[in-house]
């Protein structure tokens, strides 16, 4: 009875059913035939809603929409082209680190391909880089910097392994520079013959961006000096950012009308809130459900008949998340895997900051893998191009990902450095 | 079809909300903050409210991506899925969409009435049930929604039909 109800979740899953209806329904099976009353389900999502991060969520992503939806990406490329435009390939650069900052506080819902994607192409095309070039890198860039703070995707990654959310901010920022990193280098290589026209190097027009941007500029520093200040825990720096966007985009820059906009950017932004509440809601008390079972440790130690050394361990996670990423998206993932994999993962010693750092890493890989990545879907979408067009001009930029995680992987202090230096307490995992 | 209608005024209705609630929360938030920082001091059940309000805000974005369709789903194979097989595919995930938040729908009801009984108060004169009300009203309303799709998905087949 039980199996042919598994196939059927599984059929509707296969078939686009809301993932918070194929956990729903698991929960309520798995519940239900151990004969605990599946109000119990809500019992264990009621107890994570006292968790105070879980505040951060809706502030960063209302945030994060309402940068979207007013100038800020208008502001943001008028300051980085000056920046960087006067170095070899620097158009490219500035469209990586524009991203990557716009990701950041957008959380990589994908709205980063929508709002700077479509300013960005023009602009790559104008300066005659080559076609399948600008599209693939402005197709990958829609979730660079998924791994810096704020970014929602790590918040919810500390919420559901345990993990601090200082840290794991910390931690993001060496990994996060070395993607911007490698693709800039990829991009400087590969466009050397670009007769691209250089930009001098203009201090003033330097100086005229940043006066466009200052009420923007400062929010990355106000957040890091609140939370390393001691100011302002993670939930309490989402609340100043809210308010302080809120505030400066409505009020000072105008840029959105209180009673037109506001109303709909809230609506869009709690819209992705609440799937990503209601998806926590079933699968608290599934994962809840497995962890009494000891489904984690059972599984532990079916895998070490085979697997003894962390690294390897490391290798097959890497490949399992790769598979997660390129079936799920980001948020559901972190939900549904994160409880299973953080007691498997302290069997083998990896610290879960730095599993964090990984799994981020992979599930920003997800978003290029074909053949259901969302970043090629926007693309696709975004700028009436086929998928299999999009799965050519960006395979470049998924094997330097893959690259990329390779060395985030295998260097851990990468991520941890900074860590240890700010919390000489911390326990170092040999 | 009035039904449709209705569920269109609902939609607006929980735009309002969600504006509302969240101006509040943003606001309750920061003040909070300020408080703390700069008077050494906060609103005992600020706290609590705002986290509370986190599952209102959540449940009703819920409600409205189910009249949007648009939760986060895997997609993989409906996505290529010739026109024609579409809507009937949509209306059997819709109906078991339906189905399973009905029964969440009574699981958080009866968390609800526990909720009631333990006669536990969020602040002064709120009761903690009616906080979390919010579960069942947003899991209920998520299963008319989803049934409702189940309706217009299949008036769209026998039309396309003929």
């Amino acid at each position: 009875m039980n199996t042919l109800l598994f196939i059927g979740i599984g059929l509707i899953a296969l078939l686009g059913a809301p993932l918070f209806v194929i956990f729903g329904s698991i929960a309520l099976i798995s519940f239900h035939s151990a004969g605990i009353d599946t109000s119990a389900i809500i019992i264990e999502m009621y107890r994570l809603a006292s968790a105070p991060t879980l505040v951060a969520i809706p502030l960063f992503t209302f945030a994060g929409y309402l940068m979207a939806e007013s100038k800020t990406p208008e502001r943001l490329v008028a300051l980085a082209k000056p920046l960087f435009g006067w170095m070899p390939g620097g158009l490219s650069i500035m469209a990586i680190v524009a991203c990557a900052f716009f990701t950041a506080f957008t959380g990589a819902s994908g709205v980063t391909i929508i709002a700077l994607g479509g300013l960005l192409y023009p602009i790559l095309m104008k300066e005659k880089y080559p076609d399948s070039f600008s599209m693939g890198l402005v197709t990958t860039c829609g979730s660079v910097g998924l791994m810096f703070p704020p970014s929602l995707p790590l918040i919810l990654y500390g919420l559901f392994s345990g993990a601090s959310i200082d840290q794991l901010f910390l931690a993001g920022l060496f990994p996060g520079l070395l993607i911007i990193a490698i693709l800039s280098i990829y991009s400087i290589a590969v466009n050397r013959k670009v007769k691209e026209e250089r930009h001098p190097f203009n201090l003033k027009q330097i100086f005229k961006a940043i006066r466009g941007a200052a009420w923007e500029l400062p929010l990355p520093f106000i957040i890091f000096f609140g939370i390393y200040g001691g100011y302002a825990t993670a939930s309490e720096a989402a609340a100043v950012t809210a308010f302080y966007i809120f505030i400066v985009e409505v009020f000072i820059y105008r840029d959105l009308s209180l009673t037109k906009d506001v109303p709909r950017i809230a609506k869009q932004s709690m819209v992705l809130v609440g799937s990503i509440v209601v998806i926590f809601a079933v699968a608290m008390g599934f994962t809840s459900y497995l962890i009494d079972e000891q489904v984690p440790m059972h599984l532990f130690e079916w895998i070490r008949t085979f697997i003894t050394s962390k690294w390897v361990f490391l290798l097959a996670l890497n490949l399992f998340l790769l598979i997660v990423g390129s079936l799920m998206d980001i948020f559901s993932a972190i939900i549904v895997v994160v409880p299973l994999i953080i007691p498997i993962a302290k069997e083998f010693g990896v610290d879960p900051v730095h599993l964090g750092i990984i799994f981020l890493t992979n599930l920003e890989i997800g978003y290029l893998h074909p053949p259901v990545g969302l970043n090629l879907f926007l693309s696709s979408i975004r700028f009436k191009r086929s998928i299999i067009n999009l799965y050519w001009v960006t395979l470049p930029f998924l094997l330097l990902l893959v690259l990329s995680l390779i060395i985030i992987t295998y260097w851990p202090d990468l991520s941890l450095f900074l860590v240890h230096r700010l919390y000489p307490g911390t326990p170092v995992v040999p | 079809m009035p039904v449709q209608k209705l569920n269109e005024w609902i939609g607006k209705v929980e735009g309002y909300l969600l504006t509302l609630i969240l101006v509040v929360m943003i606001g309750l938030a920061f003040t909070q903050v300020v408080l703390r920082n700069f008077f050494s001091t906060g609103i005992s059940w600020g706290d609590a409210l705002v986290r509370h309000l986190v599952l209102w805000v959540g449940f009703i974005g819920a409600s409205v991506a189910a009249k949007e369709d648009s939760h986060l789903a895997m997609d993989l194979v409906s996505r290529f899925l010739p026109d024609k097989l579409r809507k009937p595919t949509a209306a059997f995930v819709h109906a078991a969409s339906a189905f399973v938040c009905a029964l969440l729908t009574l699981a958080s009801y009866r968390f609800m009435i526990g909720e009631k009984e333990m006669g536990s108060f969020l602040l002064p004169g709120v009761p903690n049930y009616w906080a979390v009300a919010i579960i069942p009203i947003g899991f209920g309303m998520m299963t008319l929604r989803f049934a409702l799709k189940i309706i217009t998905d299949i008036q769209f087949f026998t039309k396309g039909a003929k």
